[in-house]
């Protein structure tokens, strides 16, 4: 008011009418605000503000191949009192036609960027991305009088699907890592649940043996409490048996003494009778064969005395025929009379010697016969 | 130069773009009480990477200038 201006915090106030400091064509004024006599000055606003240009343009790439790029850059006017003259002198009335020019500019910028990148320095080269942008745009961006603040790839459009294929080794790594992981941790579950199967069966079949065990007791606790009455009567029974087998033992002891005392002995005293009788027969023998061994003069004294009894009994009936035998006694007197016969006999054995003369020569002979 | 505006000449910036031995880069430096990016070229065939500190050593155009790194 009062041709005071003031410029807003985003605009520059161009006064022209006078040149500015510095040779300049008119005067730039920021920040403040100064008296402009519109009979001798006319003040102009130049907007300061970021302004955006879309860029959707087709690239080819160093390696050929050809890309759909959309990118977004964000610029503005510089702050220094020279980009403000540049830019005001190019487009201060176009102002609102400045987007569309600019993205003309940086689409071509865009495609020498391009042009000069592979795909993955693209996708990855950051660094290098904005060295080619500053180095591709700042110097027509400066004659302009505008600063690029920002210059972004949106999208890549990829009709060749070459970033899917540089991508998919990646992908098929991580689908086979992925898969190789839930295989392993499918088989360690298994291995686990295995595991713990062969455990619950390892303590059912412990369990049950358990129990089969302690059934087993049972039954034979049971078994043997039931065979108790039994047992003791056969455990009797054998005792009862065992004791008449003792009993019969003894009775057969008593029996053999009995026998030993009715039979052995008797028999042992007969064969000893026996055996001593024939001792005494054989060494009767012996000795009656010794003694016949020299000559056999008892035989023959025998058989002589048969031969010759009829004379011997004719000479005792002589010898009594001359005594005048007379029995008185009746039977005790025929006794005496073969009493007296027989006393006589040493006579007779006499006279039986004296007939045999030759027998009784033999000094031994005689010796041995006059004690039998 | 209007007094409105600070020289860029002498002040101390970070590249924010490395720059390479033949190329270009950018740098931000703080001027008039905000921060803007100038396109920067190295002095002398220099190699600038990126989040250094530089100093701008000569300004070509507005947007334009010379660093050398400290």
């Amino acid at each position: 008011m009062f041709f005071y201006q003031i410029p807003a915090p985003n605009e520059a106030l161009l006064i022209s009418g006078s040149k500015g400091e510095g040779g300049a064509l008119f005067r730039v004024v920021t920040g403040k605000g100064t008296f402009v006599f519109p009979w001798k000055s006319k003040a102009r606003f130049l907007s300061l503000d970021l302004r955006q240009a879309q860029i959707n343009e087709p690239c080819v790439t160093s390696q050929g191949l050809t890309l759909t790029v959309q990118a977004i850059a964000v610029f503005k006017v510089g702050n220094d009192s020279q980009s403000i003259i540049n830019a005001a002198t190019r487009f201060l009335d176009q102002q609102d036609q400045v987007p569309q020019t600019i993205g003309r500019v940086l689409a071509g910028h865009l495609r020498s960027i391009i042009g000069n990148m592979t795909v993955e320095d693209i996708i990855t080269n950051r660094t290098k991305l904005a060295q080619q942008v500053i180095a591709a745009s700042s110097d027509e961006m400066e004659t302009m009088g505008l600063k690029l603040d920002a210059f972004q790839i949106q999208e890549i459009a990829d009709s060749a699907h070459y970033i899917e294929a540089i991508s998919s080794p990646h992908v098929s790594a991580v689908q086979r890592d992925a898969r190789i992981a839930a295989a392993a941790a499918d088989q360690a579950a298994a291995e686990k649940e295995n595991e713990a199967k062969a455990a619950v069966a390892g303590f059912t079949k412990d369990s049950e043996v358990a129990q089969a065990q302690a059934q087993a007791a049972v039954e034979a606790a049971r078994a043997e409490t039931s065979q108790a009455g039994p047992l003791a009567q056969a455990i009797a029974t054998q005792k009862v048996t065992e004791e008449q087998a003792v009993l019969a033992a003894k009775q057969a002891e008593l029996r053999e003494a009995q026998l030993q005392s009715e039979v052995q002995k008797p028999a042992d005293a007969k064969a000893y009778e026996i055996r001593t009788l024939a001792q005494a027969d054989k060494e009767a023998n012996i000795a009656r064969a010794e003694g016949l061994a020299g000559q056999n003069l008892e035989s023959i004294l025998a058989n002589r005395m048969v031969d010759l009894m009829p004379e011997i009994t004719k000479a005792l009936a002589s010898g009594l025929n001359g005594a005048n035998l007379t029995v008185l006694n009746g039977a005790e007197g025929i006794t005496d009379l073969f009493t007296q016969i027989l006393s006589q006999g040493k006579t007779v054995f006499e006279a039986v010697r004296a007939t045999t003369p030759k027998l009784v020569d033999g000094p031994d002979t005689t010796k041995q016969s006059s004690p039998s | 130069m209007p007094d409105d505006f600070e020289s860029v000449l002498g002040k101390r910036g970070r590249i924010s773009v490395a720059i390479p031995a033949a190329g270009v880069g950018q740098i931000i430096i703080a001027l008039n009480g905000g921060s803007e990016a100038f396109t920067a070229y190295c002095l002398g065939g220099e190699e600038l990477a990126m989040n250094v500190a530089a100093v701008v050593v000569e300004q070509t155009g507005p947007r334009t200038v010379f660093v050398t790194g400290c």
